[in-house]
């Protein structure tokens, strides 16, 4: 009977390295995702269609986790891609942005009223081991409207 | 007179019978104090018998010129437009001629004076006033020798003959006092000697020198005096002059060196007021020369004024004028040094001898309780790095980080034109070595921000309106935790900027108080410090640490 157990223990143990073993053995063709490091989250924010280069503004996105300021993007054009990194715990989280943009006049960066806030502005996501999460803000220079985008990083 | 003599005693001795015969005591007096009358009436009737030569013409050249005492007067016309009435006067010894012509109705005439020695030479011409208006030149100096006086028409006016109204030139002499201007010295060789330590006296006669014609200053009558300085060892000394002020007149005083450069022109006083002369330092024996004159050609034939010059040894810590410009700034020797803004429009320039290594520079300037004063500071190229303004009155003006390893030049001078005659400024400057992560100045654009290699920052609201730029930058994106306190009784705005300058966030941070922001660095970026209400003496400083 006790060699029986053994025998079965060592048996799932078997079964269950082979079965790592194959996980980390992708088919030809498939993406493996990024391990996180540095980071385990990513913001990307950018716009599209817009329509005359005068319209393309200098930017950036203030990104709050939780409620709470956590940092703002790179700056850059609107049609440029504004990136935020951060490492959050495993657990779902709520990411909200808010955009500022350039007043050459006053040679600052001033916030964008809430009319013209991306909308919506806010996106509920979780955070899994092993995995970094990339969320993309796409908005739409001539509807006004944004659309929030979830995946990993792949290598 | 002797007539008088010869008549009177007759008369006197018939109404003496008279009086003792007929009447009484009372009536003697009444006859007395008519005799008294009469004997005055006589005494001036026979001074005015005394009669004026009348001109003797043909008068019309030297060679013909009617010859007249030294203390003589005579009676001419103009008699047509082109006359020229010539006189010579014989002069024995040293003496001061008061020339006079009196006016004539409707004519205006002038006075030449000229040197009769050989080919007479024209020594002054005086056409001061308009028609129907005497001339006048009271301090003739001359030697023993002969002068020409011509009478002809004046050029302000048309040239009228006139045959009915006789001029009347006078001529009254005086000896010449001891110390005293000797007229014509109305340029730099002609020029009167004069002492340090001696008054010298003058007159500002006439109005016009119609014979100068400086084009800056046409027809202005100088009176010029000639210094020579002797310094004990070549020890550099300051001189001091004085010119009393004379009623109607503004006067003017200048001062030049040997070169004839000019070291000062002093017209602060008004009319009737003196003008002086502080502080001009002599770094050289030699001749220099004091110039005086006036403003809007007065004169006055009555009073004189009087010139001093003293001498004093020079020491280190006072100004030396002149220091109106770069070229001509005072070297600092020691940590202070102290000036006068004097006249109004003084500028005093000093020199901080390069120290040779990067060197922080604090200069504040003390200024006398009556004055708003202000300072400039320029670098070894003559470029302004710093002006400092912020001061009111009897307030001290103060930059408190002038970074230089090479020589500066301080000015100090007074924007609204103040002036003290008797109060000093004090301008003081210490130094040390620079130290990385202090701000160096002027950066107050993003092309001269101070680059910031260290994990704090150090720096001045130098001015009103102070700021300051740095620049960071770090091989990738960086979240920095700035920590900032601000200079008691200040209040600063700090600005994080994306790489381009544009300003992403700000803070204000006043008093003592230090306060703490995070942001982040795109690789680079800049701080900028404004000044919102400035503490010159105190700094702020800023540390910035990665998160």
């Amino acid at each position: 009977m006790m060699m029986r157990m053994v025998f079965s223990v060592f048996f799932f143990a078997a079964l269950v390295l082979s079965h790592g073993c194959s996980l980390r053995q992708l088919a030809p063709g498939a993406k493996s995702y990024k391990e996180p490091t540095a980071y385990n989250v990513k913001f990307k924010a950018y716009t599209v269609n817009i329509s005359n280069p005068e319209f393309d503004r200098r930017c950036y996105y203030k990104v709050y986790i939780n409620k709470i300021q956590a940092g703002r993007t790179s700056t850059g054009l609107e049609s440029q891609v504004a990136a935020f990194t951060a490492k959050l715990s495993i657990n779902r989280h709520l990411i909200k942005v808010e955009k500022w943009v350039l007043k050459h006049r006053s040679g600052s960066y001033e916030r964008l009223n809430n009319a013209d806030q991306p909308k919506p502005d806010f996106l509920y996501f979780d955070v899994p081991e092993n995995r970094i999460v990339v969320i993309t803000l796409v908005s739409d220079a001539v509807s006004g409207r944004s659309m929030f985008g979830l995946d990993f990083e792949y290598d | 007179m002797h007539c008088f003599f010869t008549v009177v005693p007759h008369f006197m001795i018939d109404c003496c019978r008279e009086c003792c015969t007929f009447l009484t005591m009372k009536g003697i007096r009444k006859i007395v104090i008519i005799l008294l009358a009469m004997v005055i009436s006589v005494a001036v009737v026979s001074g005015c018998s005394k009669s004026i030569p009348d001109e003797v013409e043909p008068n019309d050249t030297f060679g013909r010129a009617q010859k007249l005492e030294e203390d003589g007067s005579v009676r001419g016309f103009l008699h047509s437009t082109g006359d020229v009435d010539c006189y010579m006067v014989t002069v024995t010894g040293s003496t001061v001629l008061d020339i006079s012509l009196s006016a004539v109705r409707g004519i205006n005439h002038s006075l030449k004076i000229w040197r009769g020695d050989g080919s007479p030479k024209l020594l002054k011409h005086i056409d001061d006033y308009r028609k129907s208006a005497p001339e006048r030149f009271c301090n003739m100096y001359a030697d023993r020798g002969v002068l020409y006086i011509t009478v002809q028409h004046g050029d302000k006016d048309p040239k009228r003959p006139n045959t009915e109204n006789p001029y009347i030139l006078s001529v009254k002499t005086r000896s010449l006092a001891f110390l005293e201007e000797q007229e014509p010295n109305d340029g730099r060789v002609s020029a009167t000697p004069l002492s340090a330590g001696k008054e010298v006296s003058g007159y500002f006669s006439p109005a016009y020198d119609r014979i100068n014609q400086n084009a800056d200053h046409p027809y202005r009558e100088e009176d010029w005096y000639a210094l020579d300085i002797a310094l004990e060892g070549e020890a550099p000394a300051l001189i001091d002059v004085e010119l009393s002020g004379v009623p109607g007149v503004n006067s003017v005083l200048y001062v030049y060196n040997s070169a004839m450069g000019e070291v000062g022109a002093y017209n602060v006083n008004g009319t009737g007021e003196g003008e002086s002369a502080r502080g001009i330092g002599v770094t050289a024996s030699g001749r220099y020369y004091i110039m005086v004159t006036t403003e809007g050609y007065h004169s006055n034939n009555d009073v004189p004024y009087q010139l001093y010059v003293s001498q004093r040894q020079y020491d280190s810590t006072m100004e030396m004028e002149p220091n109106n410009s770069i070229a001509e700034a005072n070297v600092l020797q020691q940590s202070e040094i102290s000036g006068k803004i004097f006249p109004g429009g003084d500028k005093d320039m000093y020199k901080i001898p390069g120290p040779g290594r990067p060197t922080m520079f604090t200069i504040e300037v003390v200024p006398p309780d009556s004055m708003d004063i202000s300072v400039n500071v320029y670098n070894e190229s003559s470029e302004k790095i710093f002006e400092a303004n912020q001061g009111r009155k009897g307030e001290s003006e103060i930059i408190p980080n002038v970074y230089a390893a090479k020589a500066l030049y301080v000015e100090v001078l007074s924007r609204r034109g103040d002036s003290n005659e008797q109060a000093q400024y004090r301008l003081l400057v210490s130094s040390q070595p620079y130290v990385s992560g202090y701000e160096i100045e002027p950066n107050g654009k993003k092309a001269s921000a101070t680059a910031v290699n260290t994990d704090t920052i150090t720096g001045y609201t130098s001015f009103p309106g102070d700021v300051d730029y740095y620049f960071l930058e770090y091989p990738k994106r960086k979240n920095l935790r700035f920590g900032v306190k601000a200079a008691l009784g200040s209040k600063i705005k700090v600005s994080v900027t994306d790489p381009l300058g544009y300003i992403i966030r700000s803070e204000r941070i006043s008093g003592d108080n230090e306060k703490s922001f995070t942001e982040m660095i795109d690789g680079k970026g800049y701080l900028i410090i404004e000044s919102v209400d400035a503490n010159y003496r105190e700094p702020y400083t800023i540390d910035i640490r990665g998160e």
